[in-house]
């Protein structure tokens, strides 16, 4: 069934996974990254990555050529690479950023990877044979908010960007240095590095913080969650329409596309939700990935009882917990195998300091509904 | 809860349930900083709408959510002098022990009696919706608690007029 | 103990234990003590020129002058005949001594009468009112005594009742309100009892009684009027109006702290319960390692 891990009390800010899934890096909300191997079904601390000096942001670990990349508050990213002893060691990116960096992500290539921050800019960043360090350009106009989620597309060169200020847009992030001239996209044909191919606004009338982006896995469509609880999702094979729903639910803090046609979305509602995209692009909901049971609540003892009495005055603990899975907002989704096309688990990292993986088919079982086509 | 009373804590339960999904967000403006933006109200665009629940004109809740903070107003009937005076000391007694309660804003916002500051720190570390909870049982036990206070202070002066006067 | 005691506890005590002492045969010990009574009254007890036989007690008020004008001397002397020092101790108002050799029978009432000496001290003013209003001799000047700083009592006599009004003040501004509840009961205290006074009450300005006086005006006085009919001025029921009356200042002041300190009680028992409903929001602390067994039953060890 659905595999639940602790990792304490703290939340886990953001994880990522390597590419054969024996290794997860996390961090529970401070400055520092672990990385834990799985040992059965435990995990087992290997190695605690230390460079940043304010809270850790954003991971994103590059299955290919091993590299785990990391962003912070204190403005700075790390590119660690495991040595032969194992050992992983840092190199500092300079962003030239002045405010904190809030998210990061590895280009399908690997060979470049985008950092969102605060002070209004994305930088792109590529390893510079001739220096032998890591340089970032900037991309600027028009942002004038916090980035605060990015996702690349699948062609390596462009980028999409969702901000404070209740935009999406999708910029080019070629860097002519390092790679050949792209070709033209349903999104534009023109990029040069820094070009805004196109922008959404979240809803007609603003409102709404974007919490994250996610292109589809052939790079046609995008999707994103505001905090006005909506879902929207922008086809460029059909003239940029955009189909938003808006929905019930407390709002999301992250999306991500798990086939052809659905998108998993994640949040405070502390419960999975799939969703999906018919041929005409309207979005629908499909079924909560979490059958949420109250857990029975066992016995107490009459230490515990009076313990319960005298520090909260009830001895009932039964309202305290949630019938879903995760305990507290969701804070970050990935796929744990497959990929956006098709991906047959995901997993998801939360407040409660729990990573949870769902896998789609054994949910086959017991959520009626749940058919990913 | 009385069926008067239903309603209005329901309005605010829900508007709480749902200003209280918040975000750690470093600011916008100052470097290395992480501050509540409800407070430091640095960026109109990190604040949303402030809506305020009321039942009558005396009894109402100012909810001021933002991307991560969130400061929630209450203004406690108070219908005569001794009312107020209860009120009054009663919520300075409690923000005086605002360290322990953690959520509790030293001084209120203008207008009203008390106020919380809800902050992500305090949604990571603690149930979000047993936040709500609190803050809905704060608001039903508050008034009667003044009420009740109210009535013993009738009930000691009447039983001391009594007392005097029927020994004349 | 709902009403004041009127006589001083604390003074009798300690008379009477130098009286069992000296009737126990035991050798007299010199004593030096000094106690404070309401309406800043100070006591002395001591002994005259170090002969540990003779008790003196000396009471000191600040208004003794203005009692003494309506006869407060008389009334001691009649009170307390004997035991009266013709000089008072210097620094004092009235003087008594208790000679432990010629100890009367029942020197029990004698203890009794000394520790009323405060409130007989304060009767005289009552008692001369009362004689003016049985006589019908209206007119009198008012009589207007400072028992405390800042606040005055005034009486007066009319040919069908006698008005004694206290002006009070409210040092916090939350006991205006808090007074001005249990002025409304005394208002309404009537319905109660028949036999009981009228009581008026007026906050920040004197009634139309003291108009021609100095009575002072602002936002923390007040005033409270009480009407006193034939039937309590005279002579049967004279004794209790006083004891009542003159303490009446201490009364409500003490009922009005009382009711603050309740009060402050049920809010620190309320805040400490609003504490333990906000804990019900934190995940229980310390988790032993058998709780920390995830949904699933998987337990989660931390590797270092």
């Amino acid at each position: 069934m659905t595999e639940v891990f602790q990792f304490g009390l703290v939340p886990i800010t953001c994880h990522a996974w390597n590419r054969d899934r024996t290794h997860v890096a996390l961090s529970l909300n401070n400055n520092e990254v672990n990385i834990y191997r799985r040992m059965g079904s435990e995990w087992k601390l290997e190695e605690s990555l230390q460079g940043h000096d304010l809270r850790v942001t954003g991971i994103d670990w590059a299955p290919n050529t091993n590299r785990i990349v990391t962003c912070g508050a204190d403005r700075n990213a790390y590119v660690w690479t495991c040595g032969d002893d194992g050992k992983w060691s840092p190199t500092l990116v300079l962003l030239r950023i002045n405010r904190a960096a809030t998210c990061v992500k590895w280009s399908p290539h690997e060979n470049k990877f985008a950092v969102g921050s605060g002070a209004r800019l994305i930088s792109v960043c590529y390893f510079e044979q001739e220096n032998n360090w890591w340089v970032s350009k900037h991309i600027k106009k028009p942002i004038r908010s916090t980035i605060t989620t990015l996702d690349w597309h699948p062609n390596n060169i462009l980028l999409a960007a969702g901000a404070a200020d209740f935009k999406v847009r999708i910029f080019s992030a070629w860097i002519k240095d390092i790679e050949p001239k792209p070709t033209a996209t349903p999104w534009g044909a023109k990029m040069p590095l820094g070009q805004l191919m196109t922008e959404f606004s979240n809803s007609t009338g603003g409102g709404g913080w974007v919490h994250s982006v996610s292109f589809s896995g052939d790079g046609g469509r995008v999707c994103w969650v505001g905090h006005d609880s909506s879902l929207t999702m922008a086809d460029a094979n059909h003239e940029m329409a955009k189909s938003q729903l808006k929905t019930e639910y407390l709002p999301f803090t992250a999306v991500t596309w798990v086939s052809q046609n659905n998108l998993v979305a994640v949040g405070h509602g502390c419960c999975p939700m799939l969703y999906s995209v018919d041929d005409s692009g309207k979005l629908t909901f499909v079924t909560k990935l979490d059958a949420a049971q109250r857990k029975e609540s066992g016995s107490l003892s009459a230490m515990k009882k009076f313990q319960s009495l005298d520090r909260t005055a009830r001895s009932d603990q039964s309202d305290t917990t949630l019938a879903t899975i995760h305990q507290n907002t969701i804070t970050d989704v990935a796929i744990y195998s497959g990929d956006k096309s098709s991906a047959s688990a995901i997993s998801t990292c939360g407040a409660d300091s729990q990573l949870v993986i769902w896998n789609f088919k054994l949910l086959e079982q017991s959520v009626g509904e749940l058919r990913l086509g | 809860m009385s069926a008067a009373l239903r309603p209005y804590l329901n309005a605010v339960r829900h508007t709480l349930s749902a200003a209280m999904c918040l975000h750690n967000f470093n600011s916008q403006v100052v470097e290395r900083h992480n501050k509540p933006e409800v407070e430091v109200r640095s960026s109109k665009e990190l604040l949303m709408t402030a809506v305020v629940v009321s039942r009558n004109e005396k009894e109402k809740v100012l909810i001021e959510p933002s991307i991560n903070s969130i400061r929630i107003s209450i203004s406690i009937k108070q219908a005569d002098d001794i009312e107020r005076i209860l009120c009054h000391k009663f919520m300075r007694f409690m923000m005086m022990r605002a360290e322990n309660f953690i959520i509790l804003r030293r001084k209120p916002v203008e207008g009203y009696d008390i106020s919380f500051l809800i902050t992500n720190f305090h949604t990571e570390q603690m149930f979000k919706h047993k936040l709500v909870d609190f803050v809905i049982h704060f608001m039903e036990e508050i008034d009667k608690e003044i009420s009740e206070m109210k009535l013993a202070v009738n009930a000691r002066a009447r039983e001391c007029a009594m007392e005097y006067l029927k020994r004349f | 103990m709902i009403l004041l005691e009127i006589n001083n506890r604390i003074l009798e005590e300690t008379i009477t234990v130098k009286i069992r002492n000296s009737l126990n045969g035991n050798k007299a010990e010199s004593i030096d003590v000094t106690i404070a009574d309401f309406d800043s009254v100070l006591y002395h007890v001591s002994n005259i020129n170090g002969d540990k036989t003779k008790i003196r007690v000396s009471i000191s008020l600040k208004f003794y002058k203005e009692l003494e004008e309506h006869g407060a001397g008389e009334l001691v002397k009649q009170e307390y005949g004997d035991l009266l020092l013709p000089e008072p101790e210097s620094g004092y108002n009235v003087s008594l001594v208790v000679d432990m050799e010629k100890l009367p029978d029942d020197w029990q009432s004698l203890v009794k009468k000394v520790g009323l000496l405060k409130r007989n001290c304060f009767a005289s003013v009552f008692q001369t009112y009362f004689e003016f209003q049985e006589q019908g001799l209206e007119g009198q000047k008012k009589a207007i005594i400072h028992y405390r700083e800042d606040e005055t009592m005034y009486v007066e006599a009319k040919a069908d009742r006698v008005t004694v009004v206290f002006s009070t003040i409210f040092k916090d501004p939350d006991d205006v309100i808090i007074g001005k509840v249990f002025m409304q009961e005394f208002k309404e205290g009537k319905r109660g009892s028949q036999t009981a006074p009228h009581v008026l009450f007026s906050h920040k300005e004197p009634p139309l009684e003291l108009q021609d006086t100095e009575a002072r005006q602002g936002d923390n006085i007040g005033y409270v009027t009480f009407v006193l009919f034939p039937r309590h001025t005279c002579k049967a029921a004279r004794d209790n109006t006083i004891n009542l009356i003159h303490i009446f200042r201490d009364y409500l002041h003490y009922h009005i702290k009382c009711s603050k300190a309740y009060i402050h009680t049920r809010m620190r028992a309320k805040t400490s319960d609003f504490l333990k409903v906000l804990n019900r929001a934190r995940p229980e602390p310390n988790k032993s390692s058998s709780e920390k067994k995830t949904a699933s039953g998987r337990a989660f060890m931390r590797a270092n």
